[in-house]
């Protein structure tokens, strides 16, 4: 089980704060709800189990990634 | 001369008198408004060397060509003087009425020089100005200061006032408005107070007469329009700055334990979720469709305006993670005129400081009733450390020791983002033009996907682009920066919005080109004051804390992470070079004259020597 947790305004995107995906390996890209990509862009900040990281990061059963949208920091 | 008021108000409280002076068209085509009017008028005006808390010292409350004008967030100007607490060029921008009422009243900017012997106030009514006494006013609370004067002047007017923090000289004194709007965290507010001046207020009935009306309101509503379709609207109306707490926890730069981590076990009650939950209002400045005001109720019950960098520093900074509890000393902070970022870094610091015994009071982590009581004897300066810790983080290191977790750039306290593992963010720290600030180059989220932990020449050129955006275009404006920052309005609506009120056609290019003139003008204005003062200027200032060199995270997913001391000087380089600055951070004789400050270069020669 890989968790990809949406972080910011990203659930008003998907409308879940979060997937279980069952898969042994994958790429990133390819488990993110594909709405989030269109309307992003893919501009993304990605973490696996909290380390920087990219969408075409590969991941594994266990593993948690984390997406965030840029912010501006004030 | 369309977009500008083409005024300018000059206040001598030494003589109590003022008068009008045009606007140099040069000068505004040159410099804008805002920080670069302000920027020009202190290297002008404050003789080299003079101190900070003097009469010498000019308080400059500067304006642009789209402030107080119908669009996006447009309801800002910038404070300005030579700061107390840094000795350098200090300023802030503040989103308040009173911006909008100065440009109605038809001033571009006001400059206050002396000081007065008794407390005054400045009224200001359509083109012309009065001082008048402040003493029912004098030792009031910010809020309460500001509800007599708009009892005395009628709704309608906008108030710049200080409180008892700015009175009393505290180095972090703010510039406050509208109970809770602040600005100039470089001390502007003990500048101020410095000159007895406790409120400056704002009726004006007239309009800015701009060059192309109709077109620029058509922009103006478009505009408006634009930013509510972004995708991140929602959310920022629900959370505004508060979001940046889970943002910055999963990052692993939430400022935790006086910086020393940057993850924080309690972050998930102080977050925009758990804000959330507790918002009983939302409060923002004129002309804004996206306020970030977040008002919930303290555990005194009394409404406290929370954002991003002061839940921050006064919560996970200090080792607090109870909403309830920062609100209350964020509340506090605001009705005494000081700045939340700078009051939670001194907390912060007295904290490790207590913790590694280098001094006798006992004030631990988390520990709300000893952070208030040294609030108090902080805004107090109470003798002993209270007074030690109001005079600034630099000071205070010197005082009591452990410069490596005064966590401070050039005297200003670092603002909310931890940098072990973030070199780009460092070095927009280490030469943001007011001290540490993230309001020129917040660089960090960028960072976060370009090589995190690198030191690259691509950093160094990000954190400039970023300069010139947001401390160059956006402050010389005057506009906020936030609709673009965080929603995506994109910059050319601002270009077309400047081109609709002057009449003139400029590109970003050319608003870049006055950006770097500002930037160099702004550094200029440090060297020269270093150098009058007898203070050595070196790139050593242009450094963070030796904390984040030296004592890697211990928690999270990037424990073990520390900056390069090596790297971070390469990469500082790397930005002198992109600035045209030598290898001591100060600006070539070349730069200077490119960029129309001849009159800088001089001035820097004849002290501390030019390279081409």
């Amino acid at each position: 089980m890989i968790r990809v947790k949406y972080l910011g305004f990203l659930p008003d995107i998907t409308g879940r704060l979060e997937d279980e995906v069952d898969a042994r390996e994958a790429v990133v890209r390819e488990i993110v709800d594909p709405r989030v990509l269109e309307v992003t862009g893919g501009d993304l900040v990605v973490l696996v189990n909290g380390l920087p990281s990219s969408l075409d990061t590969k991941v594994r059963d266990g593993d948690t990634v984390a997406l965030l949208p840029h912010i501006g920091g004030g | 001369m369309k977009g500008w008021t083409g005024k300018i108000l000059w206040v001598d409280l030494s003589r109590g008198e003022s008068r009008v002076v045009d606007l140099d068209p040069q000068l505004a085509a040159s410099y804008v408004g805002g920080r670069g009017l302000a920027a020009r008028l202190l290297w002008d005006h404050v003789p080299p060397g003079a101190d900070p808390l003097g009469p010498q010292n000019l308080l400059v409350m500067a304006a642009g060509p789209l402030t107080g004008l119908p669009g996006p967030s447009t309801g800002k100007l910038v404070v300005a003087a030579k700061s107390p607490l840094t000795h350098g060029y200090g300023d802030g921008n503040i989103g308040t009425r009173a911006s909008v009422a100065m440009r109605k009243a038809g001033f571009d900017a006001v400059a206050v020089s002396g000081a007065s012997e008794k407390p005054v106030y400045i009224y200001v009514e359509d083109g012309r100005a009065e001082v008048r006494s402040a003493e029912h006013l004098w030792g009031l609370d910010a809020f309460e200061a500001e509800r007599r004067l708009v009892e005395e002047h009628g709704k309608g007017v906008g108030v710049l006032v200080i409180g008892p923090a700015g009175e009393r000289g505290v180095g972090f004194a703010t510039v406050m408005s509208q109970e809770g709007r602040a600005g100039g965290r470089t001390g502007m507010g003990a500048v101020m107070g410095s000159k007895r001046l406790k409120a400056v207020v704002f009726r004006g009935s007239g309009d800015v007469d701009i060059a192309e009306r109709d077109a620029y309101l058509r922009e103006a509503r478009e505009a408006y329009a634009e930013l509510k379709r972004k995708p991140a609207y929602r959310f920022w109306m629900r959370q505004g700055t508060m979001m940046a707490i889970q943002w910055s926890q999963e990052n692993s730069v939430l400022p935790t334990y006086n910086f020393s981590e940057g993850v924080f076990e309690e972050a998930d009650k102080i977050n925009g979720f758990a804000m959330e939950m507790a918002k009983v209002e939302q409060r923002g400045c004129p002309n804004c469709t996206m306020p970030c005001g977040n008002v919930v109720l303290d555990d005194e019950g009394a409404k406290a305006e929370l954002d991003y960098e002061n839940v921050a520093l006064l919560g996970s900074n200090i080792g607090l993670g109870d909403l309830a509890r920062v609100a209350r000393l964020n509340r506090l902070a605001d009705m005494w005129g000081v700045d939340t970022i700078g009051l939670g870094a001194a907390i912060g610091y007295a904290m490790e400081a207590s913790e590694r015994g280098l001094i006798g009071e006992k004030i631990e982590w988390g520990d709300f009733d000893a952070a208030l009581r040294l609030a108090e004897a902080i805004v107090g300066r109470e003798e002993g450390l209270g007074d030690t810790l109001a005079r600034g983080l630099a000071y205070a290191a010197q005082r009591i020791g452990g410069e490596e977790f005064a966590m401070h750039v050039k005297g200003l306290s670092i603002t909310g983002y931890d940098c072990h593992a973030a070199p780009g963010m460092a070095l927009s720290y280490g030469v943001s033009p007011i001290g540490a600030h993230h309001k020129d180059a917040w660089v960090i989220s960028w960072e976060t996907q370009h090589g995190r932990f690198e030191y690259t020449a691509e950093k160094a050129a990000k954190v400039l682009e970023l300069q010139r955006i947001r401390g160059g275009f956006f402050e010389t404006l005057v506009a906020c920066r936030l609709p673009w920052v965080e929603l995506g309005l994109e910059l050319d609506w601002y270009v077309r919005l400047f081109n609709h009120a002057t009449g003139l056609s400029w590109s970003l290019d050319d608003h870049f080109r006055v950006a770097d003139r500002v930037l160099n003008l702004v550094r200029a204005f440090w060297v020269r004051e270093y150098s009058a003062e007898g203070r050595p200027w070196s790139r050593r200032l242009d450094t963070p804390p030796r904390k984040w060199f030296e004592r890697p995270l211990t928690r999270g997913p990037l424990a073990g992470a520390r900056l390069d001391p090596l790297k971070y000087d390469e990469l500082l380089g790397k930005y002198y070079g992109l600035m045209g600055w030598d290898y001591r951070g100060i600006p070539r004789r070349s730069t200077l004259e490119r960029l129309g400050l001849g009159f800088a270069a001089a001035e820097l020669d004849r002290r501390v020597g030019l390279l081409p």
